[in-house]
């Protein structure tokens, strides 16, 4: 059977079928494993050459052409069978893929949404610091036990992880001025870096990750993130920081949320205060350090003390998204499982 | 730090029940916690050890809150001589050593000390051990200064000599641990050898026994930052370097060692023969400037000056003229009037801060470039159906590229090297989530890092994942790449084949099938790679995508830009050909479209079929859509344009067209 033959065939075949049953035995008889089509398409390779080139593609093409319309029937036959059954507007609806915002980027969303809305504005810093603004510029010298309060992963110098780079400079990772680079244990160091480069007044937040040599718990993970504040200005008071964040707090979990100041310390503040939040079954849960911006701080980027004065404060993320999602767990923040980022 | 509620009560009889000291104390002073019995603890801040390291500034806050007098601690009226006739004492090293008080005591004699004592030093977790061991530090737990008490008799030519340690040198401790020292460490030795290491922990030689009869009392001041790295060094952190290492007031030691003077009368009966004092004179008062305006300005409160006076009153701040405040002694924390500052505000309660809106000069709220860009990406992926993964920073060796910089302090193994691709974290996510899901789309947005020169660049990444069952979904992920990239406005850009041993040294590769790579680049800059996962730990595929987001920016156009919508009908043909298998279709494409630059406006691969007994055949369908912006394209016009495409496809791809 030449090809000419095949095709009106073929095509007849199609269009005249009533059934599924009929349409199936038209394509059984073209395209089908055993179809004349198929039985011609594979004797090409014994053609020579020359009829080859020419039967060829003409047989490609017939073969699409078949199976376009032996699909375009079968949706025919399918809509003429369905149009005889009742519309049944009671079948599940066809699933619709979603997909979903890990939780601590719609908390971090949230934040930058509020303090925005409260003229502040957002920036972010390196995740890997130098010594002197982790810790020095920050009123936390070397030798002193405050350090202690930032359990710290330090990044190794002179020392290269694989022998097939070798870096001879033996100063590597190391600056006189700077120190020695470490992964931040705060986002603290932003208040350093802002202010070398800015005059006050300005009020500012910086969300990121953060790093601390912890074992891990349900509560401590060995990343995590915060959100540092800067406001600084002449008159910037530690009654507008409580303003401020009482405002960030009826915002991110609603008017009835109860939070308290109590003292504390930490080296770059003064006065320092920790902020706990009232939560379900009426415990305290700390989620913020804050206070005044210590003199020796201004100092180190230059300000006057004595000119100007201003708040800071730090507030850990995961925590604030542990609060209002009811997370009992951090470390499922870095699971990569998306039967915990799904839920969100 | 643990601390004895019998002997707060001892000092101070109106204390409340332990329950709302430790309630007071967190919500005026510091943290506390209640431990079993009558122990509780407490969280000292670094800059209160001076002066609440010890049952009596423990007392002195209570006072303060409760507003109640504390009476002082008895002590002994005694004089300190600079040489004295029966020991000597030479400082060598007065900046690590600013204080060195001793007093000789006879009549002594050894016997367990009084059950009282005992109760107290065990509800402060020490151990008892006998009547002058136990004052030295039953006086540590009330006053906060570490007492050392050596035996008299058996101290090497009476002489105590505060000096650096020489190379090599060793000592025992009274516990039996063997510490070999070095010049860093300060010690205290007598005329052979060093007897303890300086406010650290006392050596075995001239230890108190129960033959002992005559003690030399040690109350000394050391230099914070020496014993803070001494303690490091030597990996030894007792009661004493824990003080000093957080700055003691000079002051305490003869403060101390005149009340060890009157326990050891009262208690053991020993009698002072002889009191050494290196440095006698005080520093004398410090004063500070307080001023009402300056207390309100900084908090943003209305205080009057007698609620300010009366906070610092009961601190044991002294009035003077010109209101000038006299600190209280041992308040080492105190510099400067924002230190006094807090002290007023947190006993006035922070309860009664007000909140006050600020007032400032509105400007423009940025937010940084990139933050808003990352935001971008999310929201576009979230539309694709994509999930958000987090996952850590670190990664193994076997992930680590050689340029990946590596922890000093490593957690484990598994978390030694800063990732230098998220790759490693993503693949890992698809091999947990194909656990649960046959098909998913993952992303991630984060910091990765590598090693130049002096420093550690950090850039912030985007990886995809896809898992499915079939090979298409490279195609899926490559589609979808480019969607995406058009939606961050990447408008030009190509997608190629990975040539052989490319970047074959990073990270992102290492878990990519051979073969299967895609590189994406725009303005020769390589942004962003794709490729098949090998193994990802089950049936069904894995694909994956790393874009360098930082480059994107760069390269990203802002905003969109209006073209007319043309009113003209487009055409379309479709073109079936017969091609070796080893012809790239991505090639034909970008031929085909070279062809005619001006009225093609997209071609498509409608079909791909091979036949095994093809040999070495395939045959593709391809739909090309003709468009122009100023008229209807004729037949005519159409039938040329696809007649230089078969032309072309004969030519150069040894195509057959039909």
């Amino acid at each position: 059977m030449n090809l000419e033959e095949i095709k009106e065939r073929g095509i007849a075949g199609i269009k005249e079928a009533k059934t599924f049953e009929e349409l199936e035995a038209a394509r059984t008889w073209s395209v089908g494993r055993n179809g004349v089509l198929t039985a011609l398409l594979r004797s090409l390779a014994d053609m020579p050459i020359e009829e080859r080139r020419k039967i060829g593609p003409a047989a490609g093409v017939l073969r699409t052409e078949l199976e376009k319309l032996l699909k375009r029937k079968k949706e025919e036959l399918v809509a003429k069978n369905e149009g005889e059954r009742l519309f049944d507007v009671t079948k599940p609806g066809k699933k619709a893929s979603l997909g979903h915002l890990h939780p601590l980027t719609r908390i971090d969303a949230e934040v930058r949404a509020i303090f925005s809305s409260l003229n502040f504005s957002v920036l972010e810093g390196p995740e890997v610091e130098s010594e002197y603004y982790n810790f020095d510029a920050l009123n936390i010298p070397e030798g002193h036990p405050a350090r202690d309060m930032w359990d710290t992963f330090w990044l190794r110098q002179n020392e290269t992880p694989n022998s097939q780079l070798q870096i001879p400079n033996k100063s590597q990772f190391q600056n006189s001025k700077y120190g020695k680079l470490l992964m931040r244990t705060h986002t603290s160091p932003m208040q350093i870096r802002y202010m070398e480069s800015h005059n006050p007044p300005f009020q500012i937040i910086v969300p990121g990750r953060t790093f601390r040599y912890e074992a891990t718990d349900a509560s401590h993970e060995i990343n995590f993130y915060q959100v540092e504040g800067l406001m600084v200005g002449r008159d910037v008071t530690l009654a507008n920081f409580k303003f401020i964040i009482e405002t960030f707090f009826k915002k991110m979990f609603g008017e009835n949320i109860t939070f308290r100041f109590r003292p504390s310390y930490f080296p770059f503040v003064e006065p320092g205060v920790e902020v706990d939040v009232k939560i379900a079954g009426g415990k305290w849960l700390e989620v913020m350090g804050a206070g005044m911006v210590h003199r020796n701080v201004f100092n180190a980027v230059r300000y006057n003390p004595d000119e100007v004065q201003g708040f800071a404060f730090g507030v850990g993320l995961d925590r604030l998204a542990m609060i209002k999602y009811g997370i009992p767990d951090i470390r499922l923040f870095y699971s990569g499982d998306l039967r915990f980022t799904n839920q969100f | 730090m643990k601390f004895s509620y019998t002997l707060i009560k001892k000092l101070m009889p109106t204390a409340p029940s332990k329950h709302a000291l430790i309630d007071a104390l967190t919500m005026y002073s510091f943290e506390a916690e209640g431990v079993s019995g009558n122990t509780f603890e407490v969280s000292l801040p670094p800059n209160r050890y001076s002066d609440a390291a010890s049952h009596s500034g423990i007392v002195k806050e209570l006072g303060a809150i409760f507003k109640k007098k504390i009476a002082p601690l008895a002590l002994k009226s005694m004089k300190a001589v600079a040489s004295p006739r029966r020991f000597s004492i030479k400082i060598e090293d007065k900046e690590r050593c600013p204080r060195y008080t001793a007093c000789l005591f006879n009549k002594v004699s050894i016997k367990p000390s009084p059950k009282w004592m005992q109760t107290v030093l065990k509800e402060c977790g020490l151990r008892p051990i006998n009547n002058v061991v136990d004052i030295m530090n039953y006086v540590m737990l009330e006053t906060g200064q570490p007492l050392h008490a050596f035996d008299y008799e058996k101290l090497s030519g009476k002489k105590v000599l505060i000096r650096r340690a020489k190379k090599d040198e060793e000592i025992v401790t009274i516990d039996g641990g063997k510490y070999k020292l070095s010049p860093e460490t300060l010690v205290i030795a007598d005329a052979s050898h060093p007897v303890a290491i300086a406010g650290i922990k006392g050596g075995s030689g001239p230890e108190v026994g129960e033959d002992t009869v005559s003690i030399l009392v040690e109350s000394a001041n050391f230099e914070s930052v020496g014993i803070y790295c001494t303690s490091r060094d030597i990996n030894l952190t007792t009661d004493a370097s824990v003080r000093f290492s957080h700055e003691m007031d000079p002051v305490l030691t003869w403060f101390a060692l005149r009340r060890a003077a009157e326990l050891l009368e009262k208690v053991v009966g020993a009698k002072v023969v002889e009191c050494f004092d290196s440095a006698p004179r005080s520093a004398g008062p410090r004063l500070l400037r307080i001023d009402e305006k300056k207390v309100n300005k900084l908090l943003g409160t209305s205080l009057s000056e007698k609620e300010i006076a009366g906070a610092l009153l009961r601190l044991g701040f002294v009035k003077k003229p010109k209101r000038l405040w006299e600190v209280p002694p041992f308040r080492t924390d105190i510099e400067t009037h924002e230190d006094a500052i807090e002290e007023v505000i947190r006993l006035v309660g922070y309860g009664w801060l007000p909140a006050k809106s600020p007032h400032v000069y509105l400007e423009t709220a940025t937010q940084d470039e990139m933050i808003l860009f990352k935001e971008k990406a999310r929201i576009s992926l979230v539309g694709f159906g994509g999930s958000e993964i987090y996952t850590h920073s670190f990664v193994s060796a076997s992930s680590a590229s050689a340029d990946a910089p590596s922890l000093a302090n490593p957690m484990s193994a598994k978390f030694e090297y800063l990732r230098p691709s998220l790759i490693p974290g993503m693949v890992e996510s698809l091999a947990l989530n194909a656990k649960s899901f046959d098909t998913a789309r993952i992303f991630e947005i984060g910091r990765v890092f590598s090693k130049e020169k002096n420093a550690v660049r950090e850039r912030t990444h985007l990886s995809v994942g896809v898992l499915g069952k079939k090979e298409d979904i490279f195609f899926e992920l490559k589609g979808l790449t480019d969607t995406f990239l058009k939606s961050m406005g990447i408008e030009e850009y190509t997608a190629r084949e990975m040539r052989k041993g490319e970047l074959s040294n990073e990270t992102r590769f290492f878990a990519m099938k051979e073969g299967m790579r895609l590189i994406f680049e725009s303005e020769e800059k390589v942004f962003g790679s794709m490729g098949i996962v090998r193994d990802p730990k089950r049936e069904g595929k894995a694909v994956a995508l790393e874009l360098e987001l930082d480059t994107l920016l760069s390269l990203a156009s802002g905003e969109a830009e209006y073209a007319p919508i043309s009113k003209f009908p487009s055409v379309m043909r479709d073109i079936s050909t017969l091609v070796s298998s080893d012809v790239k279709i991505g090639e034909m494409i970008e031929m085909m479209q070279k062809t005619d630059l001006k009225f093609i406006s997209d071609i498509d691969l409608l079909d791909e079929y091979i036949d095994p007994s093809w040999k070495g055949m395939q045959s593709l369908t391809f739909r090309i859509v003709f468009r122009s912006e100023e008229r209807t394209l004729t037949t005519e016009e159409v039938d040329r344009e696809m007649k230089k495409v078969e032309e072309m496809l004969c030519d150069r791809f040894s195509a057959e067209v039909r």
